[in-house]
């Protein structure tokens, strides 16, 4: 999986499963999770599970996730989680 | 100083609901991802109505109460008092079908993650292999210590 098809993938679920106001393709990195599209602390736990689930990664109580403000932050980590599945590292 | 919890386990042994409050009759099965709990509706069972039908929103309660015995029932096991745990909303909850005075259910639990403090549990209500509603709870656990009202 491309670092692209990991951004797409997390776009669209993002826009399914939280039922946001724009589509996959205005998810733009510039985004702020909470000010621009509406996720707020409660949504944590439920973006671990939505990613856990599509992924196949594993973050668990990982603190790093409550700290990420940004769409292309939110990218980032899920590449680098991905990346980490592939290397055998997680 | 909580005690290992020996199956099945009386719900009002492991819940803060007491007489009729206590929607759930036992926890069967758990561990640190899943459980599952028992009720009979018996006819003054409080979540029916006047014509013995158990009303929809019911099952949250069901799954709510039994989400809390499981949480017991392993704190039990880690010797720490039961927590404060707070219903903080209701996810992808669907009905199939209704349930009647003298139904025996079975609502099963999973915890499908946990985040500062914030968990969110599948949770299932069957009768025999029908199910009949399901849906995710996300539940707020402030930690010890914690009392409404307090700030910061």
């Amino acid at each position: 999986m491309t670092d692209q098809e990991i951004i797409d993938k997390t776009n669209s679920a993002l826009v399914e499963e939280f039922e946001l106001d724009r589509s996959a393709e205005e998810m733009k990195p510039e985004l702020q999770l909470a000010e621009d599209l509406d996720l707020d602390s409660l949504d944590s736990v439920d973006m671990v599970v939505l990613f856990e689930q599509e992924f196949g990664v594993k973050i668990g109580k990982d603190p790093a996730i409550v700290q990420i403000k940004t769409l292309g932050d939110l990218h980032s980590y899920i590449i680098g989680k991905v990346r980490a599945v592939e290397a055998g590292q997680a | 100083m909580g005690a290992p919890v020996s199956l099945p386990a009386d719900a009002e042994s492991l819940l803060p609901h007491s007489g009729r409050m206590c929607c759930i009759d036992s926890l069967v099965a758990f561990d640190e991802q899943r459980a599952t709990a028992f009720v009979r509706l018996v006819p003054e069972h409080v979540l029916l109505d006047g014509q013995g039908v158990l009303d929809p929103c019911a099952y949250i309660e069901l799954g709510a109460q039994a989400a809390g015995a499981m949480h017991a029932a392993n704190q039990g096991l880690a010797g720490t008092p039961p927590e404060l745990a707070i219903l903080a909303g209701i996810q992808k909850f669907t009905v199939k079908g209704a349930a009647r005075a003298h139904d025996s259910l079975r609502i099963d639990i999973c915890l499908l993650g946990e985040l500062e403090g914030m968990s969110s549990l599948s949770f299932s209500v069957q009768r025999e292999e029908a199910v009949l509603a399901e849906g995710r709870l996300k539940v707020f656990m402030p930690g010890p210590g914690f009392s409404f009202g307090q700030e910061g």
